[in-house]
């Protein structure tokens, strides 16, 4: 094993590992704003990715406005989620137990869904990127690498830029530190939840278009991806923008090295074990949010 | 009318054990193996009513604890030789065992975070037994192991016998200092520790027995089924599990031997469910949840109810102190 | 009236007891003396770490310097639930009780799990020794929301409680443990007068029982009342001790409540 075969595996994994990123960091706002994990986030990715298909495979729209209309789709029905569903139990309290299993739910929903519709067989998406590799030094790097981790990056910049110099992402951040305190200072709570929810959606969306460009599309897809997504989260620490960008690619690059370096079919079964023993030895994650509770 | 409710409390397990007992006499062949699987799902779902309803922990890997115990059923059987009825015992005792190590995460974790690491313990254990081959039989599966009983109206008495003993017990835990403590745990750790409850003593029985629970409900599947495939065991089953749990109320034995039934008949009876079933589940999950936890959509609904003359379900609804309403 | 009246054995000795939260020293070097039978309070500005004091002690937070001993064995480190074993019991500021279960399941939680008695085994069976102990422990809980005044409640569902009951309730909790030393934290926050005369009445009654108590409040007419000696603290230290009658007119106390030039 030469370092070179290294940085080539490497290279792989950080295109799928910036696509990880993309639910890990909706789980994450939507964990900060309404305090609520959403195991339904990836499937929410996997629908984005069909809606996709549907629209360049099916209807024939052209590559980029198919791509913009997914996630406008998506945004809206993030929204209406939660406005319709997760909001009001949020408001009146509901156990976070019971609003938990309504995520689950949620998944399954998601999945299901997308089996009645598509059936099981796996759909394809042209690659729009091209197929054609090109070399830098002894490494090959496919096209949709250098155009994922480019589009990935422009999302965030402008994801932060939202979030830091805007009148609207100030008031997320500010539901997302003290709920009360900010409705007393007349934001409104309901819409700042409901934004990050469209904001989330459309961001997993993004991912889905992304992911269908480079995998065939299966209705358990959301399954593979939920895991990676949560690891990543839970990882780099939930509740935290760097923390899910540098856990979607320490994930996605360090599954890519044990696939092919150990064995793809454990490939699953190591994410899995690295995430517990995270959860268990490091629970908050690499870039630790501060959480105590007052007694 | 009163007094009639007094009896069915009272006495509710025993008819319904009583019911149970004498259904395979006027159900066909087809019915009788659905009703069989519906309480065979119930005996694990009632470890799950331990782990969840009372205690609060949020498990997604419970398909992987049935598969442990119907894999270890088998494989004992056939690769040790053991008698159907040593490796029943002893498949029980090691689902436990596999079981006891998800409380130690346990100790740490919660909510989501506990939810993940169970989802990823199922997961492997899926994955492992699809992988080790020369074991497992991988995607083949397994077959040809013996079984505990010849005939199978006894393994079904054996089912409802135990069931019943698991629900009675299961309610009287419920109702005992050790029931509350779980709910405590639920609810409130930290106030729960200060009333000198033994959190993690609480957490390791509440998985020792929904593993155990698990464990028999696998050996019997196994008994039912006569062969076992890594199929069976997915993470999309255990929202099966959560639905029967969850729709059982989360406090009541009666409840989640009901909806286990219910839920595992629904899609024979409703033939075009059965592609969609899961579709189904989660969407009645789903609107369930919203329903029942948001005080203003569930006035609505019951208003709707009694307009179309449902008078008592939606009175016996009504109050929110009742049984179901607690804890939750 | 001065400390050294004799005052008996004591019970609870903290000792240069260390809290910190991050830079932040919550509790530092605090070193009090609760004697057996005392009321004792522990008062202060909003702040400066009476609550964290009660957290140390039983365990919810934690030590970073210092001992707690409690009837001669020193029990830091110890988890909460065996320190209430020993004989500590505690309420909390903001109620904690279990708003689902019934004004007895919620009272019943005191007797703890883990402790010996009727496992799970014997409770599933429901064996002889389970049931005794049922009846036992059912005879106890009565017997204790009685003392309280709870009984015609018995049967109502925590949550439908009025405030004052809840935390009424939660003392009664409390007692379930059968403790030796009884740490109420703000007891009388959020009661109307009347509540409190009875709250007062209470904390008395419980006194008599031979329970030892350390409140913390922030009522002084209640801690003028009830309060044998009056723990001072500021921004975590100890700044007085002695009878509420020597520490209202203690310069350092009234400097910290009004700050300089108060008065």
């Amino acid at each position: 094993m030469t370092p070179a075969i290294l940085i080539q595996l490497a290279v792989n994994g950080i295109a799928i590992g910036a696509i990880y990123a993309l639910p890990a960091l909706g789980i994450s706002l939507i964990w900060n704003a309404a305090g609520l994990f959403n195991f339904a986030q990836a499937d929410l990715l996997t629908l984005g990715a069909y809606v996709m298909y549907a629209l360049v495979v099916s209807a024939k729209i052209p590559y980029i406005w198919a791509f913009i209309i997914t996630t406008i789709v998506m945004g809206l029905l993030g929204y209406l989620l939660s406005r319709i569903y997760f909001y009001p139990m949020i408001e009146n309290r509901v156990n976070p137990h019971i609003v938990l299993i309504g995520t689950v739910a949620l998944s399954v929903f998601i999945q299901n869904l997308l089996l009645v519709i598509w059936g099981t067989t796996p759909k394809s998406v042209v690659n729009p990127f091209g197929y054609m590799p090109f070399r830098v030094g002894d490494i090959f790097v496919m096209p949709h690498v250098v155009w994922i981790v480019a589009i990935v990056s422009v999302l965030l910049l402008l994801l932060q830029f939202f979030l830091r110099r805007t009148l609207i992402g100030t008031g997320m951040r500010a539901v997302a530190q003290q709920q009360i305190a900010s409705w007393l200072m007349g934001i409104r709570n309901d819409r700042m939840i409901a934004l990050t929810f469209l904001l989330s959606t459309a961001i997993a969306a993004t991912g889905g278009v992304l992911i269908s460009a480079v995998f065939p599309l299966t209705p358990r897809m959301g399954s593979m991806i939920a895991v990676k997504a949560m690891a990543a989260v839970l990882i780099g620490g939930l509740g935290s923008f760097s923390g899910a960008l540098v856990g979607g690619l320490a994930v996605g690059i360090s599954e890519t090295i044990f696939a092919t370096l150990v064995n793809p079919a454990y490939r699953d079964v190591f994410i899995f074990a690295v995430l517990i023993t995270f959860l268990i030895f490091k629970p908050g994650g690499i870039f630790k949010a501060e959480i105590s509770e007052k007694v | 009318m009163a007094k009639l409710q007094q009896v069915f409390k009272r006495y509710g397990l025993l008819i319904l054990g009583i019911l149970l007992l004498v259904a395979p006499l006027v159900s066909a062949q087809y019915q009788f193996y659905v009703l069989e699987r519906g309480v065979q799902n119930a005996i694990h779902v009632m470890g799950l009513l331990i782990l969840i309803g009372y205690s609060g922990m949020l498990s997604l890997g419970s398909a992987g604890l049935l598969a442990t115990g119907a894999y270890a059923y088998a494989l004992l059987l056939l690769k040790l030789g053991f008698s159907p009825w040593l490796g029943a015992i002893f498949a029980v005792v090691i689902t436990t065992l596999v079981g006891l190590c998800l409380a130690f995460p346990a100790f740490r974790l919660s909510g989501p975070f506990l939810a993940v690491t169970t989802i990823g313990f199922g997961e492997i254990i899926r994955i492992l037994i699809l992988n080790l081959e020369p074991i497992t039989g991988g995607a083949y599966g397994v077959s040809g192991y013996s079984k505990l009983f010849a005939n199978e109206l006894h393994v079904y008495f054996f089912m409802v016998v135990a069931l019943i003993c698991i629900a009675i017990g299961t309610e009287r835990l419920g109702r005992s200092r050790i029931g509350l403590a779980l709910k405590a745990t639920k609810e409130d750790e930290i106030a729960a520790e200060v009333m000198g409850v033994n959190v993690k003593r609480a957490k390791v029985v509440a998985f020792a027995l929904s593993a155990m629970l698990a464990g028999l409900s696998g050996v019997i599947l196994a008994n039912l089924a006569g062969y076992l495939s890594p199929d069976s065991f997915t993470s999309a089953e255990s929202s099966s599990y959560l639905l029967m749990v969850v729709m059982g109320g989360m406090n009541s034995a009666i409840g989640v031997i009901v909806s286990s039934i219910v839920v595992t008949w629904l899609p024979e009876v409703l033939r075009f469910l059965s592609s969609s079933r899961l579709l189904v589940y989660s969407l009645v999950l789903l609107v369930y949840l919203r329903i029942n936890h948001v005080p203003a959509t569930r006035e609505r609904f019951l208003g709707i109810l009694r307009k179309f003359g449902i008078r008592r379900a939606a009175d016996a609804a009504e109050d929110p102190c009742g049984e179901r309403g607690a804890g939750m | 009236m001065t400390e050294q009246k004799k005052r008996g054995k004591a019970i609870l000795q903290v000792q240069d007891l260390t809290k910190r939260f991050g830079g932040l020293v919550a509790v530092n070097n605090l070193t009090l003396d609760v004697c057996e039978g005392e009321i004792c309070a522990l008062i202060g500005p909003n702040g400066s770490g009476k609550t964290t004091v009660l957290n140390l002690i039983t365990g919810i937070y934690e030590i970073d310097g210092g001992s707690v001993t409690f009837e001669n064995a020193q029990i830091q480190g110890e988890p909460p639930h065996s320190i209430c074993w020993r004989g500590v019991a505690r309420t909390f500021q903001n109620i904690r009780i279990l708003g689902g279960q019934t004004v007895f399941e919620n009272a019943l939680l005191g007797k703890g799990y883990g402790n010996g008695g009727a496992g799970v085994l014997q409770t599933v069976l429901d064996t002889v020794k389970f049931r005794k102990e049922r009846e036992t422990f059912t005879a106890e809980v009565d017997e204790i929301l009685e003392f309280v005044g709870l009984s015609d409640l018995r049967n109502e569902r925590a949550r439908n409680l009025p405030y004052g009951k809840q935390r009424i309730l939660e003392i009664g909790r409390a007692l379930i443990t059968k403790p030796r030393l009884l740490l109420l934290d703000e007891p009388a926050a959020g009661l109307n007068s009347k509540e409190i005369y009875d709250l007062m009445e209470l904390i008395e009654k419980i006194n008599d029982r031979g329970i030892t108590v350390l409140l913390i409040e922030h009522r002084m007419e209640l801690v003028g009342k009830l309060a044998n000696l009056v723990f001072v603290l500021n921004h975590g230290s100890k700044i007085a001790e002695g009878s509420f009658d020597v520490i209202k007119e203690d310069p350092a106390v009234i400097e910290a409540y009004l700050g300089k030039g108060g008065n």
